[in-house]
């Protein structure tokens, strides 16, 4: 179930329709699990042949097919919004990455000019960024993606990554891909003055994949952990199972992200229902989807994220409430089956349930 | 869908953001900025710069030196221009060129006068040239066809000859370097004009990113307006506000002022009252006990001492004369009262001797006349006139309260002679209880009252005084004494009745000679205890 949040948000939606009683199915021009029946794009004009079916055209890059798609089906069309990195921090690490993101962001217009039937958007960012382009205010719904943090809550933790870093060594963690827009150097940064300042001993864990094509992303990260000497101190765990991110996560000290563009940010979310302190800095959704619960800081300073550590790590009674107020924050706010209703109401509004 | 604000946690995370934010502004961190920060800006360059597209323009190929030093001349010869010279230093003299000769070479081959092969043989020629020993093919002809060409007049034939011979040859060369300037031309256009289209790509991108802070730019436009009118808004009110707020202020402050000085003074007179009431409880407090303890003196008082005025004094006056006829004469009286002298005498003269119920003052008569200053009591008016009179101490007060307002451990004796006859029982021991207490240590006590064991006295004689009550029984008298703690008790009978007729010691003789003809009186004399 190595599934990215995209991924969780397309199997949410499909379980939520399903159980209300309609036909779904999954399409994809490329798919890499087996676990879901994932239909060839090109079966989908089969697929919706009547007026009164709907489209959910998940938008994360640029996609010509997809676009003719919108613009030619005849039945209910709806955008998912995931928003696109911008391509800018993917030059001097991988031209696929730069173009791809160029493509979708200049697609943007014209998805939003598609007069869509309805635009579904991850955050109130990611929203605004269709409302500049155009989309209709009556149109556009914020539903968070759904998430697996129930079946995170499920599975016992994998016993040898709890035995590896519970062991008194205070542990910041980190979940998310290791693509340049997420700020590692930010962590590493922050890192560094942590452990020169207060706590010689603490460790920085990177949970997440390097895709292809962004080796030289993460060699660029390895080569500033060792000019500043922290090669004990970061970990990069790579691609981890659900009983191993739920140790991460109950290992974890404290949840520290950098990141500089996030169409949402899931682990956000799981940090929150875990109730591990979160300490990001503001940029694009972090801020909407963290809220009070965490602290976030606008500026990306080094100084500041190692001092919140220092600051919560001396005093328990604090960094128990900040992770109680995450916890109340996901209960509230964030729950599947919170999102399972916004996503239900929004599909109500073009009468599609 | 609940709002943070109801949140029960009592977290306040500004607080804690900015309490992190001060100490961060404090530290002295050991890491230095400059050692860690890079703006994301820096990054994109220098990312940028790695993967250039605008590459440099070379318009010949790069030079490769040969390792083992054999060059053929066309190696060089390919070359034009500054590359020439420069390649030219590089393979024969090994070195790169010094500007003065790196100058002089290019301005001799720009002139014309001198070629390629010219350049290259001077070079090789040279010291250095011959030191560096480096082996060009095909330069030594050409050289030595040069050098012959430089002869005067000759060498210009044989220029002329060799030119008009290689003139097919010359005519190529031409075309080539007609063909090769246009080659160049051509390289140098296509770069020109990727380097345009790049530039080009460039700006749009530059572009997009501006648009996108275009909204962004209206946003703020917008922002600004609303605070400029928030502003005009406020500097018009606010001040007006805030003065009447001020004046409001102002007029509070001044009540209150009042006010408080109004509370200051109403807590003064309360507390100036309840001073006053203290003391008057006090002072209410200390009469109330004296007319309690007066009162309790008050059962002690005699019917006498009830009486109405007018009345009472008839009575004195009453028994003063019968005293005066049933007490005996003063010289009878004070032979007997002599018996007392010797234990009075243990005292200085100025001790504090006290006589109750003075009476006659016979007593207090004859202390004076032995230099004592005793103080008598007595309640009959008359009597107590009489001895003031004669110039006694006497006090008309009742004994008890006399002896209640005594100090303790204040007088030296105190004598009471026939007086317990008179009193009940509690007042009896009440006396003795005071006497005792208001004695001093080592102080005496002396009583003297009829004895009941000379029968006619206790069943007949003793009642010739109607104020008498009852006769006291002397062992009782002493048994009570050393309970109450009196020390040295020592009881005496006294004043026996002359001329008894049984005397002898026919049967019963003895015994009547008691009973009838016995003392008339018995006296106690008692010790308080000393410390």
């Amino acid at each position: 179930m190595n599934a990215d949040a995209i991924s969780n948000d397309l199997y949410g939606m499909q379980q939520v329709l399903a159980e209300q009683g309609h036909d779904v199915r999954l399409f994809a021009q490329n798919s890499l699990t087996t676990e879901h029946e994932i239909g060839p794009a090109t079966e989908i004009k089969n697929f919706l042949a009547s007026r009164d079916d709907l489209l959910i055209y998940h938008y994360s890059m640029g996609w010509d097919f997809g676009l003719d798609l919108v613009r030619e089906l005849n039945c209910r069309t709806a955008i998912k919004y995931h928003n696109i990195t911008p391509p800018e921090y993917f030059v001097g690490y991988s031209k696929d990455y730069e173009n791809v993101c160029r493509h979708g962001r200049l697609q943007i217009k014209d998805i939003a000019q598609a007069n869509c039937d309805l635009y579904l958007s991850d955050s109130e960012y990611n929203s605004w960024e269709l409302l500049l382009e155009g989309v209709d205010k009556s149109k556009s719904f914020v539903v968070p993606p759904f998430h697996q943090v129930d079946n995170l809550n499920r599975v016992a933790p994998d016993e040898a990554v709890l035995d590896s870093y519970v062991n008194g060594k205070t542990n910041i963690l980190m979940v998310g891909r290791v693509a340049p827009n997420k700020g590692h150097a930010t962590l590493i940064r922050s890192l560094a003055v942590y452990r020169a300042e207060y706590d010689p001993d603490a460790q920085l864990l990177i949970v997440g994949r390097v895709p292809d094509q962004l080796e030289t992303y993460a060699e660029s990260l390895q080569q500033l952990i060792q000019s500043l000497k922290l090669e004990d101190a970061v970990i990069f765990t790579g691609g981890v199972s659900d009983e191993q991110l739920k140790a991460y996560y109950l290992a974890a000290d404290f949840f520290m992200l950098a990141s500089e563009h996030e169409g949402f940010c899931v682990p956000l979310v799981e940090a929150m229902a875990m109730k591990v302190p979160i300490i990001t800095c503001a940029s694009s959704a972090v801020p909407s989807t963290v809220g009070k619960a965490g602290l976030v800081w606008k500026e990306r300073s080094p100084y500041l994220l190692a001092e919140s550590v220092n600051f919560l790590a001396n005093d328990d009674a604090t960094r128990a409430a900040l992770g109680v107020r995450g916890r109340r924050r996901y209960e509230r706010s964030f729950t599947n089956e919170m999102i399972a209703t916004a996503f239900l109401q929004a599909l109500a509004s073009i009468s599609c349930i | 869908m609940h709002t943070e604000s109801s949140d029960e946690n009592d977290l306040d995370v500004d607080g804690l953001m900015h309490a992190i934010r001060e100490a961060a502004s404090k530290r002295d961190y050991k890491i230095a900025k400059a050692d860690l920060l890079e703006t994301k800006l820096a990054r994109m360059f220098s990312a940028a710069e790695a993967e250039t597209s605008h590459a440099r323009l070379a318009l010949s190929p790069e030079f490769e030196a040969r390792s083992d030093d054999g060059y053929h001349v066309n190696d060089l010869l390919r070359y034009q221009g500054r590359d020439f010279v420069t390649n030219a230093y590089r393979v024969v003299l090994k070195r790169e060129p010094d500007e003065a000769g790196f100058l002089h070479n290019l301005t001799l081959l720009q002139s014309g006068a001198y070629n390629k092969i010219d350049i290259l043989a001077s070079l090789r020629s040279s010291d250095e040239g011959k030191r560096c020993a480096v082996r060009i093919e095909g330069l030594k002809l050409p050289a030595t066809i040069r050098s012959v060409e430089r002869i005067p007049v000759l060498g210009y034939v044989l220029q002329c000859l060799i030119g008009w011979a290689r003139f097919p040859a010359t005519l190529r060369s031409q075309r080539q370097f007609q063909e090769y300037v246009v080659a160049q031309q051509s390289l140098i256009a296509d770069y020109v004009n990727q380097l345009q289209e790049n530039i080009r790509t460039e700006l749009q991108q530059h572009a997009q990113q501006l648009t996108r802070l275009d909204p962004l730019a209206n946003e703020m436009i917008h922002l600004h307006a609303q605070l400029d009118s928030l502003e005009f808004t406020v500097r018009q009110t606010l001040p007006q506000r805030i003065e009447d707020g001020e004046e409001r202020l102002r007029q509070t402050a001044a009540q209150l002022a009042t006010l408080s000085g109004d509370l200051n003074d109403r807590l003064n007179n309360i507390s100036q009252l309840l001073v006053q009431t203290r003391l008057e409880l006090a002072q209410q407090s200390v009469a109330s006990d004296e007319l309690r303890r007066e009162l309790k003196n008050a059962n002690v008082l005699t019917e006498r001492m009830t009486m109405p005025g007018a009345e009472r004094r008839s009575w004195d006056k009453l028994y003063a004369a019968f005293e005066e006829e049933f007490r005996g004469p003063v010289a009878e009286v004070e032979e007997r009262l002599r018996f007392y002298l010797p234990f009075v005498r243990d005292f200085s003269t100025d001790a504090a001797i006290l006589d109750l119920g003075s009476g006659r003052g016979d007593w207090l008569a004859l202390l004076t006349q032995q230099g004592f200053q005793p103080r008598g009591v007595e309640t009959n008016e008359v009597l107590a006139d009489d001895c003031r009179k004669r110039g006694l101490n006497v006090e008309t007060i009742d004994m008890m309260v006399c002896l209640r307002k005594l100090v303790a451990n204040s007088v030296d004796v105190i004598t009471v002679f026939h007086l317990i006859e008179h009193v009940g029982i509690d007042d009896l021991l009440h006396l003795l209880d005071q006497a005792k207490r208001t004695l001093k240590p080592g102080g005496l006590l002396m009583l003297e009252t009829p004895s009941p064991e000379n029968i006619p006295v206790g069943a007949c004689n003793f009642y010739a005084d109607p104020t008498h009550n009852k006769p006291i029984y002397p062992h009782t008298l002493m048994f009570i004494l050393r309970n109450l703690g009196f020390a040295d008790c020592k009881l005496e009978f006294l004043h026996p009745v002359e001329n008894s007729p049984f005397v002898g010691d026919s049967p019963g003789f003895p015994q009547l000679n008691q009973w009838f003809f016995g003392p008339r009186d018995f006296s106690v004399i008692a010790r308080k205890p000393a410390e």
